[in-house]
């Protein structure tokens, strides 16, 4: 069985996987928008060209998302009850991830050694999307 | 990758409801009691959990309680949801059931056109859920 964190956005999921890819590398598995859909969904043109579906490994797991078409139901509302949990393999990756996450966003608890025994830092992405990088050492 | 819960007293209550559901055991669960004697948590909090971690299929479901000093209670978001993919259409139905009970289905579990048996849920705590069980057929 696997798991996976699946994020809807309310037109701009290509822009913030884009945004993933530039941090930690790698390919799209699959990218699909909504023209690749069945034809009979009742879309406008402007949102045929939107995310369906999107699914990027990272790590030894998958994140996926798409956008949601107010076709489909109430825009996406943005909580603060999730975020992402990253272990890093070095403190150096660690501190490169931050920066680049945090960077025109807000930095909720800045990368320190934590009574736990990791090297941990959280941080909100300028999309709204909530991050904590942790490092075992 | 994995994706971090946070509750406003009753993460405790939902990481058993999600056992009682998938079954297993909690790899990792503390409470604010046995932390650092310096953290800001009122008595009342110190039996809420700290940190929880229960291996879910590939990955981890983990979470906490949010102390009152440390920032405002979580906000429910509807932006993400949990993606699951299990081994049986058997195993799909009898999770989706339990998962639902007193929460609410969003898309019942159907064939869908991308070839996967597909349902969605939002269950009696406010997390959304997806199940996806691609069949080999």
């Amino acid at each position: 069985m696997s798991l996976t964190i699946y994020l809807y956005f309310n037109g701009n999921c290509r822009e913030v996987f884009e945004f993933y890819r530039s941090i930690f590398g790698g390919e799209f598995e699959m990218i699909s928008t909504f023209r690749e859909g069945p034809e009979d969904m009742p879309l406008p043109e402007d949102v045929l060209n939107q995310v369906m579906h999107v699914s990027y490994p990272i790590g030894s797991s998958v994140l996926m998302g798409s956008d949601m078409p107010s076709e489909f139901g109430p825009t996406p509302v943005q909580g603060s009850n999730f975020s992402i949990s990253y272990t890093s393999s070095s403190r150096e990756e660690a501190d490169e991830l931050f920066a680049k996450l945090s960077d025109g966003g807000t930095v909720t608890m800045p990368m320190e050694d934590q009574f736990w025994g990791a090297y941990f830092g959280s941080c909100i992405d300028k999309f709204g999307i909530s991050w904590q990088l942790n490092t075992e050492h | 990758m994995n994706i971090y819960l946070f509750f406003n007293g009753n993460c405790r209550e939902v990481f058993e409801f999600y056992r009682s559901v998938f079954g297993g055991d909690f790899a990792f669960v503390t409470t604010f009691r046995e932390g650092p004697g310096d953290m800001d948590v009122t008595e009342e909090e110190l039996d809420n959990i700290m940190h929880i971690s229960f291996p879910l299929g590939s990955g981890y479901l983990m979470g906490s309680d949010v102390p009152a000093s440390f920032r405002p209670p979580p906000v429910v978001g509807d932006n993400f949801s949990i993606s699951i993919e299990p081994t049986s259409v058997g195993e799909t139905e009898e999770q989706f059931a339990k998962l639902s009970e007193g929460g609410n289905v969003i898309t019942p579990l159907e064939k869908q056109f991308w070839g996967a048996y597909h349902g969605s849920c939002i269950d009696k705590f406010g997390i959304s859920w997806q199940f996806n069980y691609s069949s080999q057929e």
